[in-house]
């Protein structure tokens, strides 16, 4: 059930982030999913934390998952450029979130 | 350059966020710098995207740069714990902020040319018979 809210967190959270990014050129409409996206995504990752997931773990995945398919999805939507160096980075990013969250060990 | 520092900016505000909410665990009035620094990173993450930076770059530093920050800085001021399992994460991190950076230079790079070839080629035959 934790895994469950986090998964709706993390999608909830790239929604707002790709409605910000298409707010910018585009109509202002887009700032409504940007505001109950984020509010949504807030109130998933206390309920994930309430139903036992670790901070640590909970924000190192939140962080890691979002990260990517951010970038993924941009490419999609945006036609933005990604490269293979620029995926690297990313899976690199991706890593070094998961050892600073999970090393904490809070 | 501007957008650099307008993501400098959302980084500086998302990380004094972070650190004001372990604050108000102990003293609620933080809460109000936390509800402040949040409004201002998005604000600046928006304006980030609107000088022209891609989101994907964009957030992957942002996400990245704020993780790392926050673990540095709670150590410093919380004295919460940086175990070389954290250090390691943050060294991984740093390569990886670069690794986007420079990819994403050299993918604008390449695009930019790939438009200057492409308006070079239509542009002189126009220019000559203006002339």
């Amino acid at each position: 059930m934790a895994w469950l809210l986090l998964a709706g967190a993390i999608l909830t959270e790239v929604t707002a982030t790709l409605s910000l990014r298409a707010s910018v050129h585009g109509s202002k409409l887009w700032y409504v999913p940007v505001a109950a996206g984020y509010l949504a995504a807030f109130a998933l990752l206390s309920l994930a934390l309430g139903a036992g997931l670790p901070l640590g773990v909970a924000y190192g995945i939140w962080a890691a998952v979002g990260v990517a398919l951010t970038a993924v999805l941009s490419r999609v939507f945006f036609t933005e450029p990604f490269t293979r160096l620029m995926a690297g980075g990313i899976a690199l990013i991706m890593l070094g979130v998961l050892l600073v969250e999970l090393g904490s060990g809070h | 350059m501007t957008s650099w520092l307008l993501l400098a900016g959302a980084i500086a505000s998302e990380v004094t966020a972070s650190l004001s909410l372990k604050a108000a665990l102990e003293h609620p009035v933080w809460y109000a710098l936390v509800v402040a620094g949040y409004l201002a990173a998005f604000l600046f993450l928006s304006l980030v995207l609107r000088a022209g930076m891609s989101l994907g770059v964009a957030y992957g530093i942002w996400g990245a740069l704020g993780v790392a920050l926050t673990a540095v800085l709670a150590a410093a001021i919380f004295g919460e714990p940086l175990t070389p399992l954290m250090m390691l994460g943050i060294l991984v991190i740093i390569g990886g902020v670069l690794c986007v950076e420079l990819g994403s230079q050299r993918a604008l790079a390449a695009r930019r040319a790939a438009q200057t070839a492409a308006s070079e080629a239509e542009a002189p035959p126009s220019e000559t018979g203006a002339l």
